[in-house]
């Protein structure tokens, strides 16, 4: 059974590839990742961790190859599922709200964002540096027009992948990567461990960390499934109050972790900015599940009340 | 509620608001449990609140971990014991072996009148109260389920 991860750009995948390393390491399953080009008219191939060309019909195969246990693919498009089929795969997916995805965007590749992993960048930083924040945001959802593309184009609803909102996993990170994990059936389920169970655990977590770091130690690997302990304390590890050294919600422009706030792009989008991303991206935000009906607008609607249940 | 009438005073009678006193709700505990305890062990000020562990520093820590537990064990061993503020992965991990779903063998909302682990569904009162125990109920202990930031209408929506 091969295990995936697929991502977007902007949807916190910097955050769950850190994660899933230190978890796939220690429970000793090997991760390999697996790289989309950004721009679609480059898209012939995909590309391998070592920078290596790999044909999207030789997928299935080379990750064969590689004794993959775990795929992460960090920029998810449709093909990717397509030439998966010959293989038993269990993965999940995670999508965002894409109007918060082009502001986060906007402030990541106007300040934050590394050039060397993505080329085409560095152009398109110095336009968003030469204009106002509101023509920036015009030329954000340009640029940022594949990921949502790619959003849109989703097999949604395959029985093997779990759909996830980011917006959901980054409010309540341990319960949602707990439901990851056990929706890919990569959770141990046992029982509380004796004192001696948990030492045997231990050292294995820690024989598979090092065969992962030592080529030659690679013989001590056994792979295990995942403890509620091990998960939930890489989770910790990676909580955003660290990453960013603030508490969500307080920001800070420059930083890659920057807000950590749904909804926020309220705050940026004029009424131009809606109509712009109505007419690029049609009934998108109501597709992935963020809004009832694309008649949204800078006015948050009225939560639907509920009628509390009266006793009986 | 005769027999349950001085557990509902004490709750009454609680100096509220007590400024090195964490309020917490057990329907919101049991909804989060992961990020409530950490809350409440950020609020005690326990939470080791350090970096990443290299493999060398978690090796420590859980040698002394193992040490600590077997103190307690055995009296004799007791000068084992070295006290150290609690690391994420330690807290969130016993919060999970102690999980709802493994007590009770259950998924929270499925019920076993039998079990000490019941049910575990706020607001369930609805599905056992007449509108004659709610009557008792707020001639016995006027106020009270306002006064502990609860309500009788929006009882739902409060978690």
């Amino acid at each position: 059974m091969l295990y995936c991860y697929f991502g977007h750009h902007k949807c916190a995948s910097t955050w769950i590839r850190s994660i899933l390393r230190e978890v796939t390491w220690a429970a000793g399953l090997t991760l390999e990742e697996v790289f989309c080009p950004y721009l679609p008219e480059k898209r012939t191939a995909l590309i391998t961790a070592s920078q290596q060309r790999l044909p999207f019909e030789e997928l299935a195969t080379y990750l064969q190859q590689q004794n993959a246990v775990f795929a992460s693919f960090p920029i998810a498009v449709s093909e990717l599922v397509e030439n998966l089929q010959t293989i038993p795969f269990r993965g999940f997916h995670v999508v965002r709200d894409p109007r918060d995805l082009i502001v986060s965007a906007y402030f990541s590749h106007r300040y934050s964002h590394p050039i060397e992993p993505l080329p085409e960048l560095e152009p398109h930083r110095k336009r968003l540096a030469a204009v106002s924040k509101e023509d920036g945001l015009f030329l954000e959802m340009e640029f940022s027009a594949p990921v949502l593309q790619d959003m849109g184009s989703w097999p949604y609803g395959h029985p093997d992948i779990l759909e996830v909102k980011m917006e959901a996993l980054t409010a309540r990170p341990y319960e949602g990567f707990v439901r990851i994990f056990e929706f890919l059936g990569l959770l141990d389920e046992g029982e509380s461990y004796s004192a001696r169970r948990r030492v045997q655990l231990f050292v294995r977590e820690m024989l598979n960390r090092v065969s992962f770091r030592y080529r030659w130690l690679r013989w001590l690997r056994r792979p295990m499934s995942v403890s509620g302990e091990l998960l939930l304390g890489r989770v910790w590890d990676h909580r955003f109050e660290k990453k960013a050294r603030r508490r969500k919600g307080e920001e800070d422009p420059r930083s890659h972790y920057r807000k950590g706030q749904p909804g926020d792009w309220r705050n940026h989008f004029t009424e131009e900015h809606v109509a712009a991303f109505k007419e690029k991206f049609g009934d998108l935000v109501v597709r992935l599940g963020y809004e009832p009906d694309n008649d949204w607008g800078l006015t948050p609607r009225e939560p639907v009340a509920q009628i509390p249940t009266a006793p009986r | 509620m005769d027999f349950s009438a001085q557990e509902l005073r004490d709750l009454e009678e609680w100096p509220y608001g007590h400024p090195d006193i964490l309020e917490v709700k057990m329907e919101a505990l049991t909804a989060r449990p992961y990020e409530g305890f950490v809350r409440i062990f950020e609020f005690l000020g326990l939470l080791d609140e350090g970096e990443s562990y290299s493999a060398r520093r978690r090796v420590q820590l859980f040698v002394r971990e193992m040490l600590n537990r077997v103190s307690f064990r055995y009296r004799w061993l007791r000068w084992l014991r070295r006290p150290m503020s609690v690391s994420g992965e330690l807290l969130l991990g016993r919060v999970w072996d102690h999980r709802f779903e493994k007590k009770a063998r259950r998924r929270k909302g499925e019920e076993d009148p039998r079990s000490h682990y019941r049910k575990g569904q706020p607001g369930d009162w609805r599905n056992h109260f007449t509108e004659e125990h709610v009557a008792a109920f707020k001639e016995k202990f006027p106020g009270l389920v306002e006064k502990l930031g609860y309500s009788w209408e929006a009882e739902l929506h409060t978690v």
